[in-house]
């Protein structure tokens, strides 16, 4: 493998999901965007915290792949 | 739209103008290694993208590398938690004095209940005192037997005790009742015209916000039960105030003046306020563009700067002051569905 493969597909795979594209990669798995919505949330202390919303990297692994 | 194998080759020989089987060949040959690296127990790590690794459960995971994370969400980057509501006991105007008067008066009335602390230090000391204490009651009680006086004394007593009408209106009862009554009156007034009055001045950036947001925000607000009743007064008269505002700009209302609404004309006020963030984008120019199509809708429209570490410096685009996170949200609910489902409520310092 060659520098410049690897540079592409982690830059193709980037720029897939930033369009909220999923990228499934055979004997891999899927890597997707998942949104957060903003949301409160309680702390122990009786805080109440406005979490603001977030656009996570999520990947899920192929079950049907080799061993 | 899905990127499979296929799409994914073609992408990587488009930007690299790499030959297809050079690039089928390379992509096999890396799915090999992250499969070999994660089945061995090690992880394979791309870097700039993340790691690929086994869980203890045999899975294969991926973590993927902060700058990966941060590009991913640059919408939203530098956002940080805005605390909408603080304990109870925190949210009192008066926490600190209210506890500190407490434990002054409790240290003051434990020290009135053990007024002997310092004298059991020296026990000959108590002793003494006690003897002479003894000795003055003994000699008090055979003086008042000897000499009469205790007669006197219960007839004195009885004077006091029972009211006959020539007592009441020698001994000027009227005295003993206005000075009994004046200071009820006067210690009941004094506090309550602080907590009525100090609140009003006080919570006129931060608290004021922190409070209307809990009253105007579902139910979570109704849990502020310590404040005094006059405080929650004070604070609910804040938010008709503000939501009346809202309400007479719920509509495209030109040449609104109002320091709060969603439409009009972005107001210049001093303390923070609000907004609904719609865009998020790395341009100014675009950022400004946006802002001037929103703002020719009718919205009151803003462009913020935000500095980033990684990103650097980032345009977002908001729309509406709002003194308080509820009714920025109850405005966001009501917006064009393109914005709707994509926003997120920013504070304005």
């Amino acid at each position: 493998m060659d520098s410049t493969f690897i540079k592409a597909f982690r830059e193709v795979v980037r720029e897939e999901m930033m369009k909220k594209n999923v990228v499934d990669i055979e004997r891999i798995g899927r890597f997707e965007v998942i949104h957060e919505k903003q949301h409160e949330e309680r702390r122990d202390d009786g805080n109440v915290l406005m979490i603001p919303p977030v656009d996570r990297v999520h990947f899920t692994a192929e079950t049907d792949g080799e061993a | 739209m899905k990127i499979d194998r296929k799409k994914l080759i073609t992408l990587i020989c488009d930007k690299t103008g790499m030959k297809p089987e050079s690039v089928e060949g390379q992509l096999n040959e890396l799915i090999t290694q992250i499969r070999q690296a994660s089945d061995r127990g090690n992880a394979l790590e791309i870097k700039g993208f993340g790691m690929f690794y086994h869980t203890s459960q045999g899975e294969l995971t991926f973590d993927p590398a902060e700058e990966l994370k941060t590009e991913i969400n640059y919408k939203y980057v530098g956002m940080e938690s805005v605390e909408v509501k603080k304990p109870a006991a925190a949210a009192s105007p008066f926490p600190s004095s209210d506890k500190g008067g407490k434990k002054e008066a409790k240290a003051s009335v434990d020290k009135m209940e053990h007024p002997l602390d310092n004298e059991e230090k020296n026990p000959a000391a108590t002793l003494i005192t006690s003897i002479v204490v003894v000795l003055v009651i003994v000699i008090g009680i055979i003086l008042l037997v000897d000499f009469g006086y205790m007669d006197g004394l219960f007839s004195r007593e009885q004077v006091v005790l029972s009211p006959p009408e020539t007592t009441q209106s020698e001994e000027a009862p009227e005295s003993i009742v206005p000075d009994e009554t004046a200071p009820v009156i006067t210690e009941a007034e004094e506090p309550a015209s602080p907590d009525v009055q100090e609140p009003a001045d006080i919570p006129v950036s931060e608290e004021d916000e922190v409070a209307s947001a809990e009253s105007d925000g579902s139910s979570e607000g109704s849990e502020e039960s310590e404040a005094p009743e006059p405080e929650t007064e004070t604070v609910e008269t804040v938010v008709e105030a503000e939501s009346s505002e809202e309400l007479a700009s719920a509509g495209p209302a030109e040449g609104s003046v109002t320091p709060f609404g969603l439409y009009g004309k972005i107001q210049m006020i001093d303390h923070r306020f609000y907004t609904i963030v719609v865009h998020s984008m790395q341009s100014e120019s675009r950022a400004r563009e946006a802002a001037g199509e929103l703002s020719e809708e009718g919205y009151r429209a803003i462009a913020i700067t935000v500095l980033h570490d990684d990103i650097g410096q980032m345009w977002r685009v908001g729309i509406g002051q709002f003194a308080t996170i509820p009714l920025a949200q109850r405005a966001a609910s009501d917006l064009p569905e393109e914005f709707r489902e994509n926003n997120f409520i920013g504070l304005i310092q």
